[in-house]
């Protein structure tokens, strides 16, 4: 059975109207007018124990929205979510107790305090026993290298290191669900990686179903079985990533540096697109064509000093998604 | 006890900063003086004694009062709005912890730190300089009762109009008119019994001198009994925490997070 399940999940917004001006506002006082916003529009999925999921979609495209219905913070306007059986929202308690959740851009630590201080809530909070404590604070100290910081007050931590003490406050009860909104955000590419080999690690080897939104791609790649993408609060595609970049991912581009200003011809299955600085760039069909044939017949006439190829990637498959263009 | 841990992070936090605790002491310490000279101003006139209060007792009431005034505080309530504007509530709603609970130690760990570190020394200064005057022992324990019972009024007051921002994604407004509610009407700047009969009347009929007004009835030795005033706050604190419960169910299906 799977641990979430939504189905035709609806969230509607009631934003206030207002026009510009000190004299629209004032009006507003006294007659208010709202218009609403459909942030997320009968989205369905289910995801099985252990799965890491990667839910992906531009800015506003309902990904933490998702993530606040989910956690049973939120109410649906209409649709249905059950996690572990239960509705979330309705018994919000006991969802709470067996998931847990990260902010990238809101802290759950005790600002004020010394980070061992949270961790001491949260032990009490969750009634965690003190052997799961030590045997995760033990793991945590070094995975995520919580030590330097443990009784540091919270208001003094980097971001990296906030976003380190949260993941770790989050996995602290083992919970068999955990949320991740957005957990990179903002961080230098040594945290980023900490973080992902923090979760690789965590979801190897427990039974912990990861569900994560991001902007960068790469934590998807290295985290995630499967994406999930959203835009403008409606589901267009899930699957694994592998496929996601076989599906859209055949239009690649390839950059060839070379000596010489003589226009190489372009190999069959591709296309001479143009020159930037010393770099030739040709886009060609995957499918038709592979990077050492078109290399091979290049090598003919350029004398190649640096190769780059792109668009195998997430990153510009979502992008191509998003443009619009069919697969 | 699980939700003691709520009301030891926030004793923490407040002996984390110096300088604002010894801020709150002497802001504490100057309005007490400001109705000190104030009252014996008005006193001054020989001979007078507004509502049968001789200046000993109008002393005793409005400087206990002023000085019970730290922990009495209102901040539950301004806690959540501050939560709900700001978005943080998100994270306190996705613990397995009643909110009402929750912010209810929360709230009796700040208290109980201004009770101990603010109030009582200020009172126990007063009893010395003569200021204010301690009733018998047998009323000093119903006194202590009602002052409780007060911090649950208060509490739960502030906690169900503080849960009006889900509605309204924030209670700052609102926190300003309950603010005003009990300064006008539960004593803590003026006693009741100094106003006219009909603003008497309206503050009987009104939870706020639950706050206040009972206690400090009971301290100077006016409430005509001490059971009818305990009563009445027990009352109100079942009320309002009640209307709390009611309140939050009625209220969760609002709640928008703010800021992303």
């Amino acid at each position: 059975m799977p641990t979430i399940i939504a189905e035709r999940l609806t969230k509607d917004y009631r934003i206030p109207r207002r026009g510009h001006g000190v004299g629209s506002y004032l009006r507003t006082l006294f007659t208010p007018s709202y218009r609403e916003v459909r942030a997320l529009d009968a989205v369905s999925f289910a995801i099985e124990p252990g799965e890491t999921v990667g839910y992906i979609g531009l800015n506003g495209a309902g990904k933490s929205t998702t993530v606040k219905l989910l956690a049973g913070i939120l109410a649906p306007t209409s649709g249905r979510v059950k996690v572990g059986g239960i509705d979330p929202h309705r018994e919000r308690v006991t969802n709470a107790r067996r998931i847990g959740l990260v902010f990238g851009q809101r802290s759950q630590l005790l600002w004020d305090l010394p980070v061992r201080e949270t961790f001491h809530l949260l032990r009490h909070v969750y009634r965690v026993p003190p052997d799961r404590y030590h045997a995760n604070t033990r793991r945590f100290f070094e995975l995520l290298e919580l030590d330097a910081v443990w009784d540091q007050p919270v208001r003094l931590l980097s971001l990296g290191q906030k976003m380190r003490c949260e993941l770790a406050a989050a996995f602290l009860h083992d919970p068999s669900v955990v949320y991740l909104d957005e957990p990179t955000i903002g961080l230098d590419v040594l945290a980023k990686g900490a973080i992902r080999e923090f979760l690789k690690e965590i979801s190897q080897k427990t039974q912990v179903t990861v569900f994560l939104t991001t902007h960068d791609l790469r934590d998807i790649e290295e985290v995630c079985r499967r994406v999930i993408l959203i835009h403008q609060g409606s589901l267009v595609y899930d699957r694994s990533p592998q496929e996601l970049v076989q599906e859209y991912g055949q239009n690649a581009r390839l950059e060839v540096a070379a000596a010489g200003d003589a226009v190489p011809t372009a190999p069959p299955g591709s296309r001479l697109e143009g020159r930037t600085g010393d770099r030739w760039v040709f886009t060609f069909d995957r499918q038709r064509v592979r990077v050492p044939e078109l290399l091979a017949v290049l090598g003919q006439e350029l004398s190649i000093r640096d190769v780059t190829v792109t668009g195998l990637d997430l990153e510009s498959v979502v992008r191509r998604i998003y443009g619009g263009e069919a697969p | 006890m699980t939700y003691l841990v709520f009301a030891r992070a926030a004793v923490l936090r407040n002996l984390t900063y110096r300088a604002g605790y010894w801020m709150s002491l002497t802001g504490t310490a100057s309005m007490v003086a400001v109705q000190y000279y104030l009252w014996s101003a008005v006193y001054s006139t020989a001979g007078l004694a507004p509502a049968g209060m001789t200046l000993g007792q109008t002393l005793t009431y409005v400087l206990t009062a002023r000085a019970a005034s730290t922990f009495l505080s209102l901040d539950a309530g301004r806690g959540i709005s501050r939560r709900v504007r700001l978005g943080t509530i998100a994270a306190e709603l996705a613990r397995p912890v009643d909110l009402q609970l929750s912010l209810f130690f929360e709230g009796l760990g700040e208290a109980t730190f201004a009770l101990l570190a603010v109030s009582a020394p200020v009172f126990a200064v007063l009893v010395w300089a003569g200021a204010v005057v301690l009733p018998s022992p047998g009323a000093l324990h119903w006194f202590l009762l009602s002052l409780l019972l007060a911090y649950l009024v208060t509490y739960a007051l502030s906690f169900a109009v503080g849960l009006v921002s889900f509605w309204t994604g924030n209670g700052m407004g609102l926190a300003d008119f309950l603010e005003a509610g009990v300064f006008l009407f539960s004593g803590i700047l003026v006693p009741l019994d100094f106003f006219p009969g009909p603003v008497r009347a309206l503050a009987r009929a009104l939870p706020f001198q639950a706050i206040y007004h009972l206690p400090m009835s009971i301290l100077t030795g006016r409430a005509g009994s001490f059971g009818g005033a305990l009563a009445m706050q027990a009352g109100w604190a079942v009320l309002l925490i009640w209307a709390g419960r009611v309140v939050w169910r009625r209220a969760r299906p609002f709640l928008v997070v703010q800021g992303g």
